[in-house]
């Protein structure tokens, strides 16, 4: 191993990177501009949704019902159908995602303290906005039921039998609005922050089809030093997008940054070399810069998106699922880039997944220095 | 002879998918000297010198280089070779003061040593003026010397170059040639791999490849000697129709075409040239000019590949 070597292929391929102005500029900004894109894509926090009410009952309490409705920004009563027919034009036409319905005999039943029906139609077809919707209108009637009721039923003189004596009290921590976002975009972060190891991928595939590789192993060049030359500079220009992506999160997407910075740009540091040890890896097999290309975009958006919990939450996926996705340093990056940021988690609490970063990096580093042979 | 001998092959064998690009080769090359491989396109001597670089396996037989063997010990021939490829591979986005500085930090050159060394062969290639420039904007001839300097850059004792005039304009083929001359004086051995047959008349001796296969390999002189009969250029009117006459006519064993004339291979020299003006003229084919010459390279190879391939068909 001699470090003049490997400073020299580091300088040598950072000259490649640099050298090529647009490509450079492309690198380092390609996270941060996936991270702004995508981040508009996916985050759905929905507000303002326009619902329908039928109000068949008419009584004070399913009007003070409804106002309890239309309290919060999250939903907007809009359209008053009379009848069912009514219901489903619009929801046919799609003028509305969903459609709650107050039977007559509501107020009486509450009073009387029967169990009151109440019927919600969403739109299927939709499942994001209905989900939303009907989150929101049992979240309406369980405070209504609680308070309003609690308090007619008072005012009444009338025992409370049915209700729950319980106060029960929700707060979500760390994330008290229950923003998406807040979850989502540190998450992104981690995914995004995989572009690099893409292009780290090209480095043994570049001076294969340059030709230059077949005059390099013909040196006494040692395949550790190569690979470790090779990996730097993808190390260092990957690591100058990490600030700009935690600043689109931090001033872009408001998203609080709890944890210890340092911390944070260390392990991401740590990310980046097993990321890009699995795409060097990769191009010791492939012969063109497409190929690699290709190959490391499937294998790092793949894993990124469907297997590092972001959009299908980890406890859902099958065994053989989550055994490949521990594999992918992005799953436990994605942990940990939630848990600083937004947790301000400290290293004590995290150290299970650095490790598994370590060592998954570790595995495809060594296993490439020892794959990689000087023979055409 | 072990000093002798600095390249051995014995039965060397390297098949691909579907071909075998070199069959069992047997060949010795001889320390200083300049070594010619010589054949047509496909005939294996990129395969050749890329198992003799130790930078691709053989399927059978083996080689030694120095004394070691390419599958086991390919490190210390590595140390010892330079190995200049038929595609040009320096690095074009890096100049030719970084890429001889490159090759330098690989073969761990260091001090005033590696510093004279670089100003040397910058001023041996004559790139001098051109060391700032990105090697991607040198001429072809230019790439070829400046990868023929970062070949150089750790006194190799043997080189290995493949088609190193390749796409060269005449005259810095004659300039690459005559640095190779300079290199071999120094007692360098040099493995060199060429279409071209005024280059091959440049080696001490010269190896014809063939299918994969040595036809001959002896220096130039021998070679030469080896064509049947006697050599005639003739300058005749209607060169396509002098050819097909003059093929079937008894005594001539082989007719080459060779731009405006045509060179007649006969058993007795004098007999055709006293034939030659009546048989033509028959077939009212002006003749301009005949006489008797020695074969070159491009006869004798032309002559024994024909050979080679009516032996075996």
């Amino acid at each position: 191993m001699k470090w003049r070597r490997v400073w020299s292929v580091i300088r040598k391929e950072w000259w490649h990177i640099t050298r090529d102005r647009t490509s450079f500029i492309l690198l380092l900004l390609s996270p941060v501009l996936l991270l702004i894109t995508m981040g508009y894509a996916f985050s759905i926090d929905i507000t303002n949704v326009g619902i329908g009410v039928m109000d068949q009952d008419l009584t004070p309490l399913s009007r003070q019902f409804i106002s309890q409705l239309a309290s919060t920004d999250a939903l907007r009563v809009e359209k008053w159908p009379q009848s069912l027919d009514e219901v489903e034009t619009l929801m046919m036409r799609g003028q509305t995602k969903a459609v709650v319905i107050i039977p007559r005999g509501f107020e009486t039943d509450l009073l009387s303290g029967k169990t009151a029906a109440l019927q919600v139609i969403v739109d299927g077809t939709d499942p994001n906005t209905a989900g939303h919707a009907i989150r929101h209108i049992s979240a309406h009637v369980e405070h209504f039921t609680l308070e309003q009721v609690a308090e007619q039923v008072a005012r009444a003189g009338i025992a409370l039998k049915n209700l729950s004596p319980i106060d029960l009290s929700l707060r979500a921590w760390f994330n008290p609005q229950l923003r998406y976002t807040v979850s989502l975009i540190p998450a992104l972060v981690g995914i995004v922050l995989s572009v690099p190891a893409m292009a780290a991928s090209l480095a043994l595939t570049r001076e294969r089809e340059w030709g230059t590789l077949e005059g390099l192993i013909a040196t006494p060049i040692g395949r550790f030093e190569l690979i470790l030359g090779k990996i730097v500079p993808y190390l260092i220009a990957g690591f100058l997008s990490v600030p700009m992506c935690v600043a689109t999160a931090v001033y872009g997407y408001k998203i609080p940054f709890v944890g210890n910075l340092g911390l944070y740009l260390l392990l991401s540091i740590v990310y980046l070399f097993s990321t890009m040890s699995i795409s060097l890896f990769l191009s010791v097999f492939v012969s063109s810069q497409q190929v690699a290309m290709i190959a490391s975009m499937l294998i790092f958006f793949f894993s990124g998106f469907f297997m590092s919990g972001l959009l299908i939450p980890f406890s859902l996926m099958g065994p053989m699922i989550k055994m490949e996705a521990f594999f992918f340093p992005t799953t436990h990056f994605v942990i940990i880039s939630r848990n600083i940021f937004v947790k301000g988690a400290s290293f004590a609490e995290i150290q299970g997944y650095v490790w598994a970063i370590v060592g998954i990096g570790a595995i495809f580093f060594t296993l490439t220095s020892l794959m990689f042979k000087k023979k055409l | 002879m072990a000093d002798e001998w600095v390249i051995e092959t014995e039965g060397l064998t390297r098949t691909f998918k579907k071909v075998t690009a070199v069959n069992n080769l047997t060949l010795q090359i001889k320390r200083g000297e300049i070594f010619g491989l010589v054949g047509p396109d496909g005939a294996g001597k990129t395969t050749t010198i890329r198992l003799l670089a130790a930078i691709l396996d053989p399927t059978g037989g083996s080689a030694k280089v120095d004394g070691f063997d390419t599958v086991a010990q390919p490190e210390p021939i590595k140390r010892r070779i330079g190995y200049m490829a038929q595609r040009f591979n320096l690095y074009g986005d890096l100049s030719v003061w970084e890429n001889l500085n490159f090759f330098a930090d690989v073969f761990e050159m260091t001090g005033t040593e590696r510093q004279e060394r670089i100003e040397m062969l910058l001023n041996f290639a004559r790139l001098t003026e051109f060391r700032d420039r990105h090697a991607a904007h040198l001429s072809g001839g230019m790439q070829k010397k400046l990868a023929l300097a970062c070949t150089l850059i750790h006194t190799p004792d043997i080189i290995y170059l493949d088609e190193p005039t390749t796409g060269v304009d005449p005259v810095s083929r004659r300039e690459f040639w005559d640095i190779l001359t300079d290199l071999h004086l120094q007692g360098i051995t040099l493995v060199v791999s060429t279409p071209y047959m005024d280059e091959a008349e440049r080696c001490s001796r010269v190896g014809l490849m063939y299918q994969g296969g040595l036809v001959v390999c002896d220096t130039p002189e021998a070679i030469k000697a080896m064509t049947e009969g006697e050599l005639i250029a003739l300058w005749p009117s209607d060169l396509r129709r002098a050819h097909d006459i003059l093929l079937g006519t008894e005594g001539v064993l082989e007719v080459q075409t060779y731009g405006d004339q045509l060179r007649l291979f006969a058993r007795d020299g004098d007999d055709i040239m006293a034939r030659l003006q009546a048989t033509l003229t028959e077939h009212n084919i002006q003749l301009a000019d005949a006489r008797r010459t020695s074969p070159r390279m491009e006869e004798a190879f032309i002559s024994l590949i024909r050979r080679q391939m009516n032996e075996k068909p």
